[in-house]
């Protein structure tokens, strides 16, 4: 791969990618090999105003707002919650659901320490019964991709879907302006606290020097402000450096940009489990998801009995 | 046999060397068949038992771990009970709506030829593609209960890939939709081989023609049930591509089939062993229908 680091440190990469972690992934023994381009996080609520305005209702300004806001939306004949039916779906929601109610502590401490009694806590109850609620209020919505669920949002059929950033592209492509026709709560409005993983573009080493040359201009570009702010709001997506023109960025990047500067971030590499461990967890998610019958106490025990057993 | 050849002592040796070309050529089979299916059997099954993860782990011994966690998944219980369904229904339909096709081209009818290929062509498409055309046909929102609503019935209400209490048998209309030209295709051969004077001796007796397809037709086609049932017991056993087309396992688990669990659980959760268990139970089920058949299929006969 192409060594990047002379330009990385000519344009001082250091200082301006925020958090510097997502450079610190493309160095390897102090020497830069990829350029970060993107920062995408999973814990959003999308709301669509047209959906709202018909229940005669303010936007909420968190979940459980939006919990409350739910029959009025019902009885305009609005879904309340948009939901595809892929699995990933269902457990990006949980997971969502769970750092905003349950809060980063406690997410870690199931995540990464697998602690049961975490799990069996009255805290997560609390992520049980929210998520319980979210699956009522997705009665209706029969979709399978997220892109049809966002379009459910986007055209006011569907009060709001829990999704990550990457929604933001839907409404961007349907001509939609944040804070005008939906709004994006971070965090769902309750725990503002986003995740960091993201996209970056490595270049292959060549021989020839123009080919070089060019490859280096064009990493040098994809990190410059102006395309960080072009490219993230088409993408739907955070830019990876906080010192970008902040008129040109919309309403939710701004949000997700005043999250960063923070440093409201989950750390990296919460969910240690292996992927058998993912995979019977994503099985009891759409079960629950699904089946109603299966009660909040039941999924919480089945849920703690995983985390015990879990490598 | 035998006792043809068994004038001279001499010549007994060469029993063994007798047809060798044909034996010869027989010799990778039979290897492969060796190897491949039972080899490969026995190393499944003795990998159940180990903590296999993305790598076969054969020192990692645990006992049946693996089997109790299999019986005490919700979602193996499902699959099992959704292909106990699946089979049942399809053994059942695709046989008899095969035999009644096949009965009626047999009629000596007009366009047979055109009117075959119809029903056959849906088994020339793959279940991917007979799946995907399903979930469209049985969308609420574009297929059949859209069109139902439009000519005027408003409340009519078809929607069984959206209902867990009955999403297998929307997947079942597409299976026997695809299966069931096939069945008849290999009926009709049957029928065609059945001689023409008992037919005429039937008529000659004055029985009904019904009559004559269930109780002489029928029992006379034995061979060729046996197939036929052979065919489609292998194909209700391997249902998977059709499931994941048309519903991915939904709504929830609902639809979830086990040659499906087997694939996620070996390749999507990384845990051989489990997948192993799970197909080794696969196994274990066909066997059960298969040897007390056998037996009575082939070993009575030795005696008789």
């Amino acid at each position: 791969m192409l060594d990047l680091t002379d330009v990385a440190e000519a344009e001082g990469w250091r200082d301006v990618v925020n958090p510097v972690r997502l450079l610190d992934s493309c160095t390897l023994d102090g020497r830069v090999y990829c350029v970060p381009v993107n920062i995408h996080s999973p814990q959003w609520l999308w709301l669509s105003h047209d959906a709202f305005e018909k229940a005669g209702l303010d936007v909420p300004a968190d979940w459980f707002e939006f919990v409350e806001a739910a029959p009025a939306l019902k009885d305009a004949g609005v879904v309340p919650l948009a939901m595809g039916q892929q699995a990933w779906q269902t457990n990006l929601a949980f997971g969502a659901i769970m750092v905003a109610v349950g809060g980063t502590d406690l997410y870690i401490d199931v995540l990464t320490n697998k602690n049961a009694d975490a799990v069996r806590s009255p805290e997560m109850t609390k992520v049980f019964e929210a998520f319980a609620d979210a699956r009522l209020l997705s009665e209706g919505s029969d979709v399978q991709d997220w892109n049809q669920a966002t379009n459910l949002v986007i055209t006011g059929q569907a009060g709001g879907q829990i999704h990550g950033d990457w929604a933001q592209g839907e409404f961007q492509v349907a001509n939609q302006v944040a804070g005008e026709d939906y709004t994006c709560l971070p965090g769902l409005g309750v725990n503002e606290i986003i995740a960091t993983g993201g996209d970056a573009f490595y270049f292959p080493a060549t021989d020839d020097p123009e080919i070089t040359a060019a490859q280096k201009e064009l990493a040098s570009l994809m990190i410059s402000q102006e395309v960080q702010v072009s490219f993230n709001l088409k993408k739907g997506s955070l830019p990876i450096r906080g010192d970008i023109d902040l008129s040109a960025a919309n309403d939710c990047m701004q949000k997700g940009l005043a999250i960063l500067a923070a440093g409201n971030v989950l750390p990296d590499g919460v969910n240690s489990f292996s992927a058998d461990t993912d995979n019977q967890i994503s099985d009891l998610m759409v079960e629950f998801w699904n089946d109603t019958s299966v009660t909040v106490a039941d999924a919480q025990e089945r849920y703690a009995d995983i985390i015990a057993n879990a490598d | 046999m035998a006792v043809t050849d068994s004038g001279q002592v001499a010549k007994r040796p060469s029993r063994l060397f007798k047809n060798m070309a044909a034996k010869i050529a027989t010799v990778p089979m039979v290897l492969i068949a060796l190897v491949v299916f039972v080899g490969c059997t026995l190393w499944t099954i003795y990998h159940s038992f180990t903590r296999s993860r993305l790598l076969p782990a054969p020192e990692k011994w645990v006992g049946l771990d693996n089997y109790e966690r299999l019986w005490s998944e919700n979602r193996w219980l499902i699959s099992i009970e959704n292909l106990a369904i699946y089979g049942v229904c399809m053994l059942v339909v695709s046989l008899t709506v095969g035999f009644i096709l096949a009965a009626l081209l047999d009629r000596k009818i007009r366009f047979e030829n055109t009117i075959r290929t119809i029903i056959l062509y849906p088994f020339a498409l793959s279940f991917v593609v007979t799946g995907l055309t399903w979930q469209w046909i049985l969308n609420p929102q574009l297929g059949l209960q859209n069109v139902v609503r439009e000519m005027g019935w408003t409340n009519f209400t078809f929607d069984p890939l959206n209902n867990p209490e009955i999403v297998i048998y929307g997947i079942l209309i597409a299976g026997i939709w695809q299966g069931s030209g096939f069945v008849m295709v290999l009926l009709l051969a049957g029928m065609r081989g059945i001689d023409e004077d008992i037919w005429k001796a039937s008529r000659v007796e004055g029985i009904p023609a019904w009559k004559t397809y269930i109780f002489i037709v029928i029992p006379m086609m034995r061979p060729v049930f046996v197939t036929a049932i052979v065919i489609i017991a292998a194909a209700i056993i391997k249902v998977y591509d059709l499931v994941v087309a048309q519903t991915s396992g939904g709504p929830g688990i609902a639809s979830e089939v086990p040659a499906k669990y087997v694939i996620e659980k070996m390749f999507g959760a990384q845990n051989l062993g489990l997948g192993f268990a799970a197909s080794t139970m696969m196994l274990v089920s066909v066997l059960v229908v298969l040897i007390p058949w056998a037996y009575l299929e082939f070993g009575g006969k030795k005696d008789g």
